[in-house]
């Protein structure tokens, strides 16, 4: 009996595994190619000119299911795989573009914009998925590029410096000349974006002058489109200079108004004195508001308005520049305020002469 | 377990009633019996191997009439339905199992009742395959050698002369658990055997 308990207990300590269960797996793959829709072999484009691209896809699911065969020790398996293809549609801002030549085309978004003569391999990429680049053909437009300049068209200054604004078509040439200061720059730099520019035209001599600004064709210069800014130089004290001085009649909404203009010996500046009527809303017309200011050496005024009326604080500025020494023309805005009241306003653009 | 131990009472009970041996000559024993053969396997061969043959059991062994060496060599056999996972196709398995184990019998002098320990050599083999449709990647043998031990616990009441009835349950374990081709742990195959036969004890 001892054998047999002894034989027992040293069954008992043993134990058993059981078998696995088959296995089955599934891999989907997002992307397995990317294509630029349509796919001409070549794209023909104008300069200035822009298109806009789809993209589309080819998706690949994959899937892999495990089929096996057990018995108790033996065990066989291979595994299936499947692919199941479908195109897709792809978001073009998800994609990354690129052109092998920017200076022929650029691309943003699936927007490609022609820039000068030449050719541009165009790519998108999502991932390490890139498609097939598109090539472009830019044929260049030979027109004469646009240009504007900022107002006023005519300014009085009373320094020898004065910025010149505005705006060019992309990929013109611009230059931007005056005479009496020498000023010749036959590249000015303009936003590559905006085609926004601002020159500084400085040495100016006095009297009247003219900058002559000029955009030209990249392609074929002679295609050009020039404007003009005209400028009255004057030195503070001058006779020209002085020629400001005295009563102006101002024209606002209807209403006339007066100022006065004075040479201020010791701030070396002509000082502006004066009185306007404003039309507030919710308030009324209010009279009289006192203008305060002077003229700047650009020859833009820097007049401050200032008046109480029933409780109200009114304050603002008025500004403007000089078309020519007799006449002038601006914009002024101000508010009235009280305590417990509604914040009102009143703006309007003004134009004045000279009193003869 | 539980079988081991109720069998075990049941032939207890039994040898009350038959008388034993001669003992203290050297004896000669031989013998056979067939049996159920249940593998265990992790819960999983019966439900494959639907079709189990009985398992035939050949014995010889020498001894004073108390204590024998012996020596067993036993086949089984079955056949029945693989599993088969994904795929619409019926398995097939084929199972063949030899086993040879060797030991000592304990024989009481009180009674028929004997007690067998030893060590067994496992060789079993397994064939599967499908059949409708036939997919040859699917099919595969797999052969197995391990080791274990053997506890038995029989009856052998004397009928005439030398022979004996011979009843007895016999529990298997193996000692490992090796992997397959495939690289997964094998259940263990020990088992639970009953059967019946009978022997020869032939003292000199």
């Amino acid at each position: 009996m001892k054998t047999f308990l002894v034989s027992v207990i040293f069954f008992t300590g043993c134990c058993w595994w059981g078998c696995q269960p088959a296995e089955e797996k599934k891999t989907t793959v997002d992307l397995a190619s990317l294509e630029i829709v349509p796919h001409p072999d070549t794209l023909n484009m104008l300069a200035n000119g822009s298109q806009s691209f789809s993209l589309r896809g080819t998706r690949v699911s994959t899937s892999e299911q495990s089929i096996s065969n057990s018995g108790i020790i033996a065990d066989a398996k291979y595994t299936v795989t499947t692919s199941d293809t479908t195109t897709v549609a792809v978001n073009a801002s998800d994609a990354t573009w690129s052109s092998s030549n920017t200076s022929a085309a650029t691309v943003a978004k699936g927007v490609v914009t022609a820039r000068n003569a030449g050719f541009a391999n165009i790519t998108a990429a999502v991932g390490a998925v890139t498609a097939q680049p598109l090539l472009v053909s830019v044929k260049a437009i030979n027109t004469a590029p646009g240009l504007s300049l900022n107002p006023p068209q005519v300014s009085v200054i009373f320094t020898d410096t004065i910025a010149v604004s505005g705006n060019v078509q992309l990929q013109a040439t611009l230059s931007i000349s005056e005479t009496s200061s020498h000023h010749n720059n036959q590249r000015v730099a303009y936003n590559g974006s905006s085609g926004n520019f601002t020159e500084i035209v400085d040495s100016l001599g006095t009297g009247f002058r003219t900058i002559v600004a000029t955009a030209r064709n990249a392609n074929q210069p002679s295609l050009a489109t020039t404007r003009y800014k005209y400028v009255y130089y004057y030195i503070f004290g001058s006779v020209g200079a002085d020629s400001i001085c005295g009563d102006w009649l101002g024209t606002t909404l209807g209403q006339n108004f007066n100022f006065n203009i004075s040479k201020n010996q010791i701030l070396r500046q002509y000082d502006i004195n004066g009185h306007i009527d404003i039309q507030f809303g919710g308030l009324g017309l209010v009279r009289d508001i006192t203008l305060t200011g002077f003229v700047n050496r650009d020859g833009t005024m820097n007049v401050g308005l200032t008046q109480t009326y029933q409780g109200f604080t009114i304050s603002g500025n008025l500004k403007g520049y000089f078309k020519t020494t007799g006449t002038g023309e601006g914009s002024y805005s101000s508010s009235a305020k009280k305590s417990g009241w509604p914040s009102l306003s009143g703006s309007a653009d003004w134009t004045a002469v000279k009193k003869p | 377990m539980k079988r081991i131990f109720l069998c075990f009472l049941f032939l207890a009970s039994l040898s009350v009633a038959f008388s034993q041996h001669e003992s203290g000559s050297f004896t000669l024993l031989l013998g056979g019996n067939v049996g159920k053969f249940k593998i265990d396997a992790g819960g999983n061969f019966d439900k494959i191997y639907t079709n189990q043959q009985l398992a035939y059991t050949g014995l010889a062994g020498m001894g004073n009439g108390t204590t024998f060496v012996i020596a067993k060599y036993r086949l089984f056999n079955s056949s029945g339905h693989s599993t088969l996972t994904n795929v619409d196709a019926a398995g097939k398995a084929d199972w063949k199992q030899r086993i040879i184990s060797a030991g000592f019998r304990l024989q009481s002098h009180e009674s028929a009742v004997y007690i067998d320990m030893m060590y067994v050599f496992n060789h079993a083999e397994e064939t599967i395959s499908t059949q409708n449709p036939s997919v040859d990647v699917l099919a595969t043998s797999q052969k197995i050698d391990n080791n274990g031990l053997s506890f038995a616990v029989g009856l052998a009441p004397r009928i005439i002369g030398p022979l004996c009835l011979d009843l007895n349950v016999e529990y298997s374990r193996m000692l490992r658990n090796p992997t397959n081709n495939a690289g997964r742990e094998i259940p263990n195959l020990g088992a639970l055997y009953y059967g019946g036969g009978i022997s020869f004890y032939f003292n000199n």
